[in-house]
């Protein structure tokens, strides 16, 4: 494994007539990490994946994968809705996976369908969503690659369906040296898995890091409202006579008497990130 | 890729053959019925003979009314082209962006060009050798009768071999530059079928005559011969009147002589005995332009190289389209 | 084989809470010495965690000295062969459990209880050693 970054975009930016979609992304994404890019529905997470995978080319600015331009053939990708062929069988969607890729593991993918009771012969239409996602990502998986993109991949399925996908996910990456990018506007389901995170909202990177050390790095401060704040506020709820800030801090810098301070979820970190004007 | 352009497409494939034999049964039942019989009562011999092909017209005629239904059915043969471009050309693209598969076709080894450009080669070539098929067989079916009337009418013209497989070329690449511009199935579908016609038809009209420039005859008016419609192989694209010092009348001159002629009538030909007695006494002669049937490979190849540079040129728009994306 | 579990609500890092699942299971008898510990990937793909969570958990019990891995064959647990009784553990935990009551009553929050804990253990070692 070289020191590379899996990811790295620079300036980059996508315009769709007059709007851009995308712009000043700069990003380095490091090897071998499940890194959960979260947003909210419009902010550029499939533009950003898009434009990885070269499946979109950008308007201003670079992105290199592993150190070379973004290239279908070195990443996996699942879309969003996990598209098939709605007519071909599971077979058929194997050989088109085994006809457009040089190294295809033929094998390891029917064993992995076989494994998760999907049978070959019927219909991809016929699948239900989980299915569906199940056969998109051992396509994707099948085609050996060293980083994989998913777009919502959970997004539209039930609860086990959830947990199965992302199970076969974890095994993936802890069989091979996997790297993995996938979006959500679920934290929820992102923090289980991911260790990396990436922070989009109206186009533009707000917050990018490890998932322990953002933690590391914000509190939440509970104390009597005053008209003072903290330093490095990121959001603030106000009562009559009590505040609470979330604030980012580092973790040995010790908090004012004054105030209480608790840890901070994922959950309440992002949403205080994409509240901010 | 081969594997997976049969596999997406075998479809229209089996459709196209099945047509093929569909059409081919009762043609080559009926063709060669009208091919023996064309021979054995001597109508082969007669048209073969230029001077004795005069008293050839009653026989001529009632073989020609007899096989009339079948030639008219083939002239829906012609329609074969707009097939390609709907039914083939447009969903091409279209569904993928439609559907969204285009974000799985297109993220996997095989660069997307790659992709469109070998379907397009295997398809393109399919529909060139089911056009040459049709056309094939139509122009056979179709012997007797050219050799009666020859072959430029659109009749036959339209549905002979290189005419009709540039034709279905020129289709579907219309019906794939339609999916890569609009994205959307039916709405390909419906502006490739358009397309289709809005160059087909005014070339009908319009361009076809003026391939090559046009022979030129000027006859004596004959009031004896009733109707002088004698089997002919030429193809007339302009028939008017013209005066003794050379000048042609105009339309609207020919209709007040025939209006003067049938005392305020209109007359749908202007050959008949009375006409041609007026003409007679005032000088005036028939002038015809037209093409000899000995012309019809070059304009063959004439329509089915603009036809197939046109498909070129829209087959390129729309690689171009889906690669700058 | 041994089996871990999640809770993802308690807002305790999960790789801290494998590691303790693993003290306890020392202490209760659930885990002896010379178990073999699930494999990172049995572990990630049943509790459906990010694999480096799991590979952290278990460095840092090498690092505590309560497993060690052995070339191609995987982690083993290295037990402390004193472990507590499963009923003694009951009765002193429901005893503790009592006292925590009490404290909690008397005004004293979780980190002020956790600082006479350690405070009273460092007294009861330092007196246990001068003796």
């Amino acid at each position: 494994m070289t020191g590379e970054p899996a990811l790295r975009a620079t300036g980059l930016g996508r315009r769709y007539r007059r709007n851009w979609a995308l712009r000043d992304c700069t990003l380095e994404l490091p090897q071998g990490r499940i890194i959960g890019l979260v947003g909210a529905n419009g902010a550029g997470k499939t533009t950003l994946l898009h434009l990885t995978i070269g499946l979109l080319k950008p308007t201003e600015g670079t992105v290199t994968v592993f150190g070379r331009p973004a290239s279908v053939a070195q990443v996996g990708f699942v879309a969003q809705d996990h598209p098939l062929y709605s007519g071909f069988t599971v077979a058929d969607m194997i050989r088109f996976g085994r006809s457009l890729n040089p190294r295809f593991d033929q094998a390891g993918a029917e064993r992995r369908l076989s494994e998760l009771d999907i049978p070959l012969s019927r219909k991809a239409g016929a699948l239900s969503g989980g299915q569906q996602a199940q056969v998109a990502l051992t396509l994707a998986l099948a085609k050996q690659p060293r980083l994989l993109v998913l777009d919502e991949p959970v997004a539209s399925l039930d609860p086990l369906a959830r947990r199965e996908v992302m199970r076969t996910l974890v095994d993936a990456v802890a069989e091979s040296d996997l790297t993995v990018l996938l979006s959500s506007h679920v934290v929820a389901e992102l923090e289980r898995v991911c260790d990396h995170l990436v922070l989009l909202h109206q186009g533009r990177v707000r917050l990018t890091g490890d998932i322990d050390d953002l933690l590391a790095g914000h509190r939440l401060l509970t104390g009597p409202r005053t008209g003072e704040t903290a330093p490095g506020v990121i959001a603030a709820t106000h009562g009559e006579r009590n505040s609470n800030l979330l604030v980012r801090q580092p973790p040995d810098v010790p908090a004012h008497p004054r105030w209480e301070s608790h840890p901070v979820s994922l959950e309440d970190l992002v949403l205080a990130y994409l509240d901010e004007r | 890729m081969y594997w997976l352009t049969w596999r997406q497409h075998r479809m229209e494939l089996l459709v196209a053959a099945g047509l093929l034999l569909l059409t081919a049964v009762p043609l080559i039942i009926t063709g060669l019925t009208m091919h023996e019989q064309y021979r054995a009562d001597g109508i082969a011999a007669c048209v073969a003979d230029p001077a004795g092909r005069g008293g050839c017209g009653p026989i001529i005629d009632q073989f020609v009314q007899r096989y009339d239904q079948w030639a008219a059915r083939l002239m829906w043969g012609a329609f074969l082209p707009a097939l390609a471009g709907t039914f083939v050309g447009a969903p091409l693209l279209a569904r993928e962006y439609e559907q969204g598969t285009w974000r799985l076709a297109f993220a996997q080894s095989v660069s997307r060009t790659r992709w469109l450009l070998t379907k397009l080669a295997l398809i393109g070539t399919a529909v060139a050798v089911v056009g040459v098929t049709f056309g094939a067989l139509f122009s056979w079916w179709r012997g007797p009768l050219d050799e009666i009337g020859g072959r430029l009418g659109a009749t036959s013209f339209l549905i002979a071999a290189p005419v009709l497989a540039a034709a279905g070329l020129f289709a579907f690449a219309t019906g794939v530059l339609a999916g890569a511009v609009l994205r959307r199935t039916i709405v390909a579908m419906a502006a490739a079928l358009g397309a289709f016609l809005a160059v087909r038809l005014p070339l009908e009209e319009y361009v076809r005559p003026y391939y090559q420039t046009p022979l030129v005859r000027i006859t004596d008016p004959q009031p004896g011969v009733a109707a002088a419609r004698l089997p002919d192989t030429d193809w007339v694209v302009q028939n008017s009147w013209v005066d003794q010092a050379g000048h042609r009348l105009t339309d609207g001159e020919e209709a007040a002589i025939i209006r003067q002629v049938y005392g305020g009538a209109d007359a749908l030909y202007s050959s008949d005995a009375r006409v041609e007695s007026f003409m007679i006494d005032h000088g005036l002669r028939h002038y015809t332009e037209y093409h000899p049937d000995s012309s019809f490979w070059t304009f063959q190849a004439i329509e089915a190289g603009g036809f197939l540079a046109l498909a070129v040129v829209f087959l390129a728009a729309a690689v171009w389209l889906v690669r700058r994306s | 084989m041994f089996a871990f579990r999640l809770d993802a609500r308690s807002g305790v890092p999960t790789y801290l809470q494998l590691v303790d699942q693993v003290r306890r299971g020392l202490l209760l008898g659930y885990l002896v010495d010379g178990d073999r510990l699930p494999t990172v990937r049995e572990v990630a793909a049943a509790l459906v965690i990010n694999p480096n969570t799991v590979a952290k958990a278990y460095r840092d019990l090498e690092r505590a000295g309560l497993a060690a891995p052995r070339a191609g064959q995987g982690t083993f647990v290295v037990g402390s062969v004193d472990q507590v009784p499963a009923a003694t553990y009951v009765k002193l935990s429901h005893g503790l459990r009592g006292w925590l009551r009490t404290a909690h009553d008397a005004g004293l929050d979780h980190d002020q209880i956790r600082a006479l804990v350690t405070a009273t253990l460092d007294d009861d070692q330092a007196q246990a050693g001068a003796a």
